[in-house]
């Protein structure tokens, strides 16, 4: 499967580039929302790259090779999935070079600096994203999907921006709850139930979008 | 392995419009097997179901004696091929399109991978949209030589191709077949490249199959004879497969060249048809 | 491997594996191929020739009926002992075959017998 999220990147290679230009566009656009700026850029990049990856795959009509091949369907399915933290993690590494860029040359945009908080909640934000995008980019194919992307897009950089209506003081407890995340894992009831919560969504969304791929004919 | 490398039996498949009317044929291993018809008879469905991308309505198809759709890896594992479209990735070079689809293959042959790539010159550092149509062809080619695969199979691989890199392909083949545990299903609507190489012959129009069998049975079977139209006469009617009349004569498809003969009298010239003229009087008959 | 001409021609009426069988009776009848000698295997052949391996395999297989070679499985196929006298019985009796069909022929185009014994002497003259 390795080899597929790979084969992703391969084909994105002008991505890295795109990721630059993408975030800095964006850190133009968002500027004035303050805290939430950092999710949305993150989200909003990391979903652009999931929606592209599918966009390689219709143009080369890639489906027949792969299905041709002897791979599963829940490997080519899969890796698709698996790239989300990849693409994510690349605009998160793009970002904590951009910004600290841009406050160097004294550019007059206001780059909120990289923190934590903002890159967990970007990163699971791409993920609910495409988990809500995938299955219907699985059932129908890249072309016939794209209505439904570009709502999913709005639906998430509307609620990445109202972030901060929704908490409009960030609560001290923020930082060091994001902070000891990982021990909460395994204590506390809330944290633990969102985590789980996540977990399904995304499980959900894999079954859902390998069934439906399986339906499919090329 | 015994019994046939590639069974189809009662397949059906419909479509608006067109449906595969359960058909059947079968390939014994170490052969090659010229799969003709017109375009959308429905060679490319046959094929599609074959590998499974699409599904069947019912029937069975069967290969290496393993059923197509519960067995699928372990099939596509041992199934080399090429079809007429290129399905690979433009933007990647031939290089890093080999590098992520080999270690699917159990038995991916590295050295033979390079030597196919060396024999037909492929550029190891050009994105393949810059390839000609004849190039990704033989990337295709190399590819499903070099994972000791034992049944090839190719979907039009030669429309659109030059007459000198068509009969390249065909020299491969024949090597291929030199190794008995390897079969070849080749379809095409260019007739003239089976009659070279093909073993057996599988014909299919409209959705139908209308024969399959040897190219030997089918030489013995028909006969083209040509003469002057008073010759033709209704006791001639019960062997005659498809007429062509012209103001200069007729030529037709017989059965029982001998007797064909004898009822005109000896008057009419009898010749070896080719696979083409099988092709279209059969599917001129089927017409009428 | 022996070194044999086989030429073959689409036009015309004979089978391509009669043609090879012709052929290879020929030259063995003429002596060109010795007793044990080995024959290329059938898809040997068949790829020099550009033809079926079922067309070479029926050539084989006649070839193997009518005593002119043996085939061992496993090692492939071999020219047959012959005898000199069986030699000439069998270049009388490929002769005669053809002779036969010729005389067919004349029949179904309805010549009489002194017409093709005329025929017949003018080209046997005329080579």
């Amino acid at each position: 499967m390795g080899y597929l999220v790979l084969k992703d990147l391969l084909l994105q290679k002008k991505m890295l580039l795109l990721a630059f230009l993408y975030v800095f566009m964006f850190t133009f656009a968002f500027q004035g929302m303050g805290e939430a700026q950092l999710v949305t850029i993150i989200s909003a990049v990391g979903y652009t790259f999931v929606m592209l990856g599918g966009a390689w795959e219709e143009k080369n009509t890639s489906d027949v090779l792969w299905n041709s091949l002897a791979v599963p369907k829940w490997k080519i399915v899969g890796a698709k999935y698996l790239a989300i933290p990849v693409y994510v993690a690349i605009v998160i590494l793009v970002y904590g070079i951009v910004s600290p860029f841009m406050s160097l040359l004294r550019v007059p945009v206001r780059a909120m600096p990289l923190d934590l908080v903002g890159a967990v909640l970007g990163m699971v934000a791409v993920f609910i994203a495409a988990s809500v995008y995938y299955p219907v980019y699985f059932a129908l194919g890249y072309a016939k999907s794209r209505y439904w992307h570009f709502i999913v897009f709005f639906g998430v950089m509307i609620s990445a921006s109202m972030l901060p209506t929704l908490f409009p003081n960030k609560p001290e407890w923020i930082d060091p709850l994001f902070e000891r995340l990982p021990e909460l894992a395994r204590g506390e009831a809330v944290p633990a139930a969102l985590g789980v919560v996540f977990v399904i969504l995304v499980g959900v969304s894999f079954f859902a979008s390998l069934r439906l791929y399986g339906r499919r004919e090329f | 392995m015994m019994g046939p490398i590639l069974k189809l039996e009662n397949v059906v498949k419909n479509f608006t419009g067109f449906k595969l009317n359960g058909i059947s044929f079968s390939l014994e291993p170490g052969y090659i097997m010229g799969f003709i018809g017109a375009n959308g008879s429905g060679k490319t469905t046959t094929i599609k179901l074959i590998m499974n991308l699409l599904r069947l309505d019912a029937g069975e198809i069967k290969v290496f004696g393993l059923d197509s759709r519960k067995n699928e890896q372990e099939v596509k594992q041992r199934i080399g091929f090429v079809y007429d479209d290129n399905h690979f990735y433009e933007e990647l070079t031939i290089v890093q399109m080999t590098k992520v689809l080999a270690p699917f293959y159990r038995n991916w042959d590295w050295s033979s991978y390079n030597q196919y790539v060396q024999r037909f010159s492929l550029p190891a550092a050009k994105k393949i949209k810059t390839f000609s149509r004849g190039m990704k062809m033989k990337y295709a080619l190399a590819v499903a030589l070099s994972h000791k695969a034992e049944l090839l199979i190719m979907d039009e691989p030669t429309s659109g191709l030059d007459p000198i890199v068509r009969s390249e392909l065909l020299d491969i083949l024949s090597e291929v077949i030199q190794d008995e545990r390897c079969s070849v299903l080749f379809s095409s609507h260019i007739t003239s490249d089976l009659d070279r190489v093909a073993d057996y012959v599988t014909l299919i129009h409209n959705g139908n199959i209308l024969f399959s069998t040897s190219k030997e049975d089918l030489f013995e079977r028909y006969s083209l004879i040509k003469g002057e139209r008073s010759l033709l006469n209704s006791n001639l009617q019960p062997y005659l497969v498809g007429v062509r009349e012209n103001q200069f004569g007729f030529e037709a498809l017989v059965t029982d060249k001998e007797h064909a003969l004898r009822l005109t009298g000896g008057k009419a010239v009898l010749e070896r048809p080719t696979l083409e003229d099988i092709m279209l009087y059969c599917t001129k008959e089927q017409a009428v | 491997m022996i070194c044999i001409d086989i030429i073959l021609t689409n036009s015309g009426e004979l089978p391509i594996y009669q043609q090879i069988v012709d052929q290879i009776k020929a030259s063995i009848l003429r002596g060109d191929l010795s007793a044990d000698q080995p024959l290329p295997s059938i898809r040997v052949l068949a790829k020099e020739l550009q033809i079926s391996v079922i067309t070479t395999k029926r050539a084989y297989e006649e070839l193997e009926k009518d005593g002119l070679i043996y085939t061992l499985p496993g090692k492939g196929s071999f020219v047959a002992e012959h005898d000199d006298g069986k030699l000439e019985e069998s270049k009388a009796r490929l002769v005669e075959d053809k002779i036969r069909e010729a005389i067919d022929a004349a029949k179904m185009m309805g010549l009489t017998k002194s017409e093709l014994s005329k025929i017949f002497k003018s080209v046997v003259e005329g080579e």
